[in-house]
């Protein structure tokens, strides 16, 4: 594992009315890597989100940014949030202009740049996330996925290292949700450490360096997501089991495939060259094309 | 409603908006220092000409839009030519009442001018709100250094009312599904729980939406920047000539 850019130490929160979100959780975040998170509903996801970008102060244990532990006075606040940039699960929560333009130049701003800067980050912001064009349509007109990506855009124009994605695939029909997934990796690729909460499990095997399962705001298992996902104890808090997973495992089982020396198949496109290899004939597992 | 779909869709919604704003600001300069009804009803009418044949408004909507304004312009400015005090001729009397109701020729001009003054502004204030979307127009407050309190106010409520909208109808139509609107008085109950839930529910959005603003590093200012716009020239030196000429027709014509 790389360097660690985030992370937790034993940390504590509750919310008023003392309900327990996160209890004594550890965990930490590598640099460049992409992380999935996982965890039933209530199992405290958002609520470590908000701990992550400052939003949330822990009440016990502590948050550290690249190995120092996060300040929570101003100039402190705001390093962290230019660094580690977070995307809401509700785009309504976080578009506040009814100009897509003014809300992406808000976070720029912030940090206090000059205005040609801000300018270039803009349309920068824009042109990644295929947002060309619809600056002068007003937010109430753009379709969920846009607001989605024009919620990522204003993040984006801030330059953050890490980029904190809460749900960002729910709502989004399956075309809209392969396009954003380029637009991740060409973000991974240029050097942002991505960290995603996510119920898909079958996309969190495929697509996740590292996985973080949490339960009941305690950590169930921390790893890599190839491992961490084949846990039994993670498939029962969970409910469920990678389906590629589970295909491979049966095929191994019952000597289709055998237990081939290399990593297990983790997307429909692994298992399909895993079958070819072994000249299983299938003409298309994948049931689309490749 | 009606007036935001038209701001965006217009013939001039890529004029910039200072032109458009500089223009209704001299127009409304004009109807305001005019002391004879003749400028403001020019102005008036060119508004109407501008805002139907120029950014192409559909002539029918632009009445409906407009109806309402002017006429409860009309109507205070009836009242206002009236005076119970006496002077000009007697309209009627109210003998148990013990009131006199005159009409005098002062009265009537007093109200004449009122009400072309106020038909020529409201007619300019229209053409800007439907040529130009809202946001333009608080980023040219913006430039031109209004109070930071209004312009956040407008760029928030603006955004918040489609929000509202979205919500309200959200609940609206769970409610009908359920047979909330059957009789009228399941629609009060139905309208009442409504009213709550979107309340608490704007409360919490509220919270969520000031996260969102922290997380991108909100330090008590809505910092934002709005798209270039170009300005032409040409149209600058049209928009500040006519402008001038209103003026002073309105200056140089006497009751």
């Amino acid at each position: 594992m790389t360097e660690a850019i985030l992370q937790l130490e034993e940390a504590s929160f509750c919310y008023p009315g003392n309900i327990t979100a996160l209890d004594g959780l550890s965990a930490v975040f590598a640099h460049n890597r992409r992380s999935a998170v996982l965890g039933r509903n209530g199992s405290g996801k958002t609520t470590l989100f908000s701990l992550l970008n400052g939003l949330q102060r822990p009440r016990q244990g502590r948050v550290l940014f690249e190995g120092e532990p996060v300040r929570y006075d101003r100039q402190g606040l705001l390093k962290l949030r230019q660094a580690v940039g977070m995307v809401f699960q509700d785009p309504n929560c976080q578009l506040f202009s009814a100009s897509i333009y003014e809300d992406i130049s808000f976070g720029p701003l912030n940090l206090g740049l000059p205005e040609v800067e801000v300018r270039t980050r803009v349309e920068r912001a824009l042109w990644q996330m295929k947002l060309e064009g619809m600056e002068h349509r007003p937010t109430h007109s753009l379709s969920f996925g846009q607001k989605k990506r024009a919620c990522i855009a204003g993040v984006l124009a801030m330059q953050p290292k890490v980029l904190i994605l809460d749900e960002p695939f729910a709502g989004l029909d399956p075309c809209m949700a392969a396009e954003f997934m380029v637009i991740l990796e060409e973000l991974y690729r240029e050097g942002a450490t991505l960290i995603i909460a996510t119920h898909d499990l079958d996309l969190a095997y495929a697509w996740a360096d590292d996985s973080v399962i949490l339960q009941d705001g305690r950590l169930l298992a921390q790893g890599t997501a190839e491992d961490v996902l084949q846990l039994e104890a993670v498939h029962a808090e969970l409910g469920a089991e990678p389906l590629i997973a589970q295909f491979s495992r049966l095929l191994a089982e019952s000597g289709i495939t055998g237990s081939s020396g290399g990593s297990p198949p983790r997307s429909r496109g692994d298992l399909q060259k895993l079958l070819q290899a072994k000249k299983v004939d299938v003409t298309d597992v994948s049931g689309r094309n490749q | 409603m009606r007036i935001d779909n038209f701001a965006y869709s217009n013939r001039w919604r890529n004029v910039s908006a200072a032109e458009k704003g500089l223009f209704t600001l001299l127009c409304l300069i004009a109807t305001l220092i005019a002391q004879s009804p003749l400028p403001p009803l020019v102005v008036a009418l060119l508004m109407v000409m501008l805002t139907v044949f120029g950014a192409g408004i559909p002539w029918r909507e632009y009445l409906r839009i407009s109806a309402a304004p002017l006429f409860f312009i009309l109507w205070s400015c009836l009242i206002l030519a009236l005076s119970f005090s006496g002077g000009g001729f007697k309209l009627c009397e109210m003998q148990n009442l013990g009131l006199s109701v005159f009409c005098s020729r002062k009265g009537g001009d007093l109200a004449l001018l009122t009400l072309s003054r106020s038909t020529g502004a409201t007619l300019s204030l229209l053409f800007l709100a439907l040529t130009t979307p809202i946001t333009e127009i608080t980023g040219l407050l913006r430039y031109l250094g209004s109070p930071r309190l209004l312009t956040e106010l407008l760029t928030i409520t603006y955004r918040q009312i489609f929000i509202f909208f979205e919500i309200a109808g959200q609940v609206r139509a769970a409610q009908e599904s359920r047979l909330g609107y059957a009789s009228s008085g399941r629609a009060m109950r139905s309208l009442a729980g409504m009213a709550g839930s979107v309340l608490l529910g704007s409360l919490d959005r509220a919270r969520q939406n000031h996260q969102g603003l922290l997380a991108r590093g909100y330090d008590g200012d809505l910092h934002q920047l709005s798209p270039r716009c170009k300005s032409s020239f040409i149209n600058l030196a049209r928009v500040i000539l006519s402008g001038a000429v209103l003026m002073a027709l309105s200056v140089a014509i006497k009751p």
